[in-house]
């Protein structure tokens, strides 16, 4: 399996993204998915969405990237969140082994 | 009455930075936290409030040849006052005694209020109820009473409950997020309502009603420029040119801000992850008290409407509108600084009542910068008050984003009226 490069985004970057940040963490390591995890505010998810495997906005981001998009707002709402969760865990076995 | 005064004043009289750690263990602990988790989540709370206490004396450090320039002007106006921003607005008002009453308090009544049927909205939000421990404190250092802030927070917790019922179907409508509503008040009860009227203004008049533009390029050419370290960098370039600095100074001051836009936000990080448990630990306990079936609206911040591109775009748009209103709005003390990094949020409350149209947004969000601006400057220095008795030390004025809450200006307004400051 390779390492899955997964940016995390939101707002001015402080209430909602370190709910999700720990959360996605969490999941990776008990699935055992090698991940690495990066950070940016939602104005520079263009630019940064060019370092990573898939983007994972934590709110209402809609627009299309050249890379796979899938927001994780369940995280932070607790609403559907264990079928996000199984979702996630699916792309991120699916990128990681893709070569 | 009197035993409670006392417990204020002895728990005053230790320093809030010292008991903050301990406040929240006790916040935890009530939200079912494992005790070696609630003090670890205490201590990060504390950690995340000193950095950020030396940020800020960073920051005015930073922007001292700015300030003794307007000082030293003569006109005794000037941009003399420091946007500290609301990062440090928030961890004033969990640094303040209220924190430990208000919030416990405040989520009880919510959950006598879910099952009375008398709102639908479960404030799950812990974080931003800063903003109500804020107004509370504002009314305890003007009217020196502990009991009148508590009641005036406890109202502002039931008014948040009740804006989130009405708010719940723009919010559900517009950015999709079933079974959520939006639940911070200051965004609630001010910039809702300022939006709202414009948009309802313009819909009343012929041929502006029938405008929208369309500037979705905006977002991904300039995206990076929302960037807090850049916007940090371009303001210090821009005050220092406006202020006649030399190089050295210029580049000082400008790195320096680009610094403290970044700092801010990760000590925040570091408090917000020490209370990241509670929200959890919040929606189960209201589960157990609620049981299953009856209606409700996870409260939630308004952050999470963030990504939407009218949202960016005017955002971003907005940030060289806001400085040139922060230059030009004669009696405007405070050069917007945090203020600019925060637009972005502020207009994902405009794109849910214009639907998205960002003429209306934008016209919308110029009307709100210039309520912010001058409801900043007039209450710096009840919010200097604030973040000194919170234990921040400060030179000279200071203000920030939350202080131009309609609930906290009016209560302002009282005390001035009251000849109270």
């Amino acid at each position: 399996m390779k390492q899955v490069k997964i940016l995390i985004a939101c707002g001015t970057g402080v209430n909602t993204s370190t709910l999700v940040c720990n959360e996605v963490k969490k999941i990776c390591k008990r699935e055992g998915i090698p991940a690495e995890i990066l950070h940016c505010s939602v104005p520079e998810i263009p630019i940064n969405s060019k370092m990573v495997d898939i983007v994972c906005p934590a709110n209402a981001y809609k627009r299309e990237l050249d890379k796979p998009v899938l927001s994780l707002v369940e995280f932070v709402t607790g609403i559907n969140k264990e079928k996000k969760e199984k979702m996630l865990i699916e792309k991120l076995k699916e990128l990681a082994e893709m070569d | 009455m009197d035993v409670i005064y006392k417990i204020v004043q002895a728990i005053l009289g230790v320093g809030a930075t010292t008991l903050l750690p301990f406040i929240i263990l006790i916040l935890g602990l009530i939200f079912r936290m494992k005790f070696a988790e609630a003090l670890k989540s205490g201590l990060l709370v504390g950690i995340g409030f000193q950095g950020l206490k030396l940020v800020i004396s960073f920051m005015a450090t930073t922007l001292q040849p700015i300030i003794t320039y307007y000082q030293g002007s003569g006109a005794g106006t000037g941009l003399t006052t420091i946007d500290i921003g609301w990062q440090s607005l928030s961890a004033a008002a969990w640094a303040t005694p209220f924190a430990a009453v208000v919030i416990p308090l405040g989520f009880i009544l919510n959950i006598i209020l879910l099952r009375l049927k008398f709102t639908k909205t479960l404030n799950v939000d812990i974080w931003n109820y800063w903003h109500i421990l804020f107004i509370a404190s504002l009314a305890y250092l003007l009217f020196d009473s502990f009991i009148l802030g508590l009641v005036i927070a406890l109202a502002c917790t039931v008014i948040v409950e009740k804006m989130g019922d009405l708010i719940a179907k723009p919010w559900q409508e517009y950015f999709g997020f079933e079974g959520t509503t939006g639940a911070i008040i200051f965004h609630s009860t001010t910039m809702f309502p300022i939006y709202w009227a414009v948009n309802w203004i313009i819909d009343k008049i012929p041929g502006l009603n029938k405008i929208d533009i369309n500037i979705d390029k905006i977002s991904e050419k300039y995206g990076a420029l929302g960037d807090p370290s850049i916007i940090g960098l371009m303001v210090g370039v821009l005050l220092s040119v406006l202020t006649r600095q030399n190089v050295t100074t210029t580049l000082q001051v400008a790195i320096g801000l680009s610094a403290v836009m970044i700092l801010t936000g990760r000590m925040i990080s570091v408090m917000m992850n020490g209370l990241s448990q509670f929200s959890t630990g919040a929606r189960e306990w209201s589960a157990k008290f609620l049981g299953e079936g009856q209606e409700i609206y996870i409260g939630m911040d308004y952050a999470l409407g963030q990504g939407d591109s009218a949202c960016i775009s005017a955002g971003i748009l907005m940030i060289p509108i806001t400085i040139l209103l922060g230059l030009i709005l004669p009696g405007n003390t405070f050069f917007p600084i945090t203020l600019l990094a925060n637009l972005v949020v502020y207009t994902c409350v405009g794109a849910m009542c214009t639907k998205g149209n960002i003429f209306r947004l934008l016209i919308g969000s110029v009307v709100l910068v210039i309520y912010l601006l001058y409801a900043q400057s007039w209450m710096a220095p009840l919010v200097t008050k604030v973040v000194n008795w919170a234990g921040m030390e400060t030179t000279g004025l200071v203000t920030g984003g939350g202080a131009s809450n309609i609930f906290a200006v009016i209560i302002g307004l009282i005390g001035k009226l009251l000849g109270k400051w």
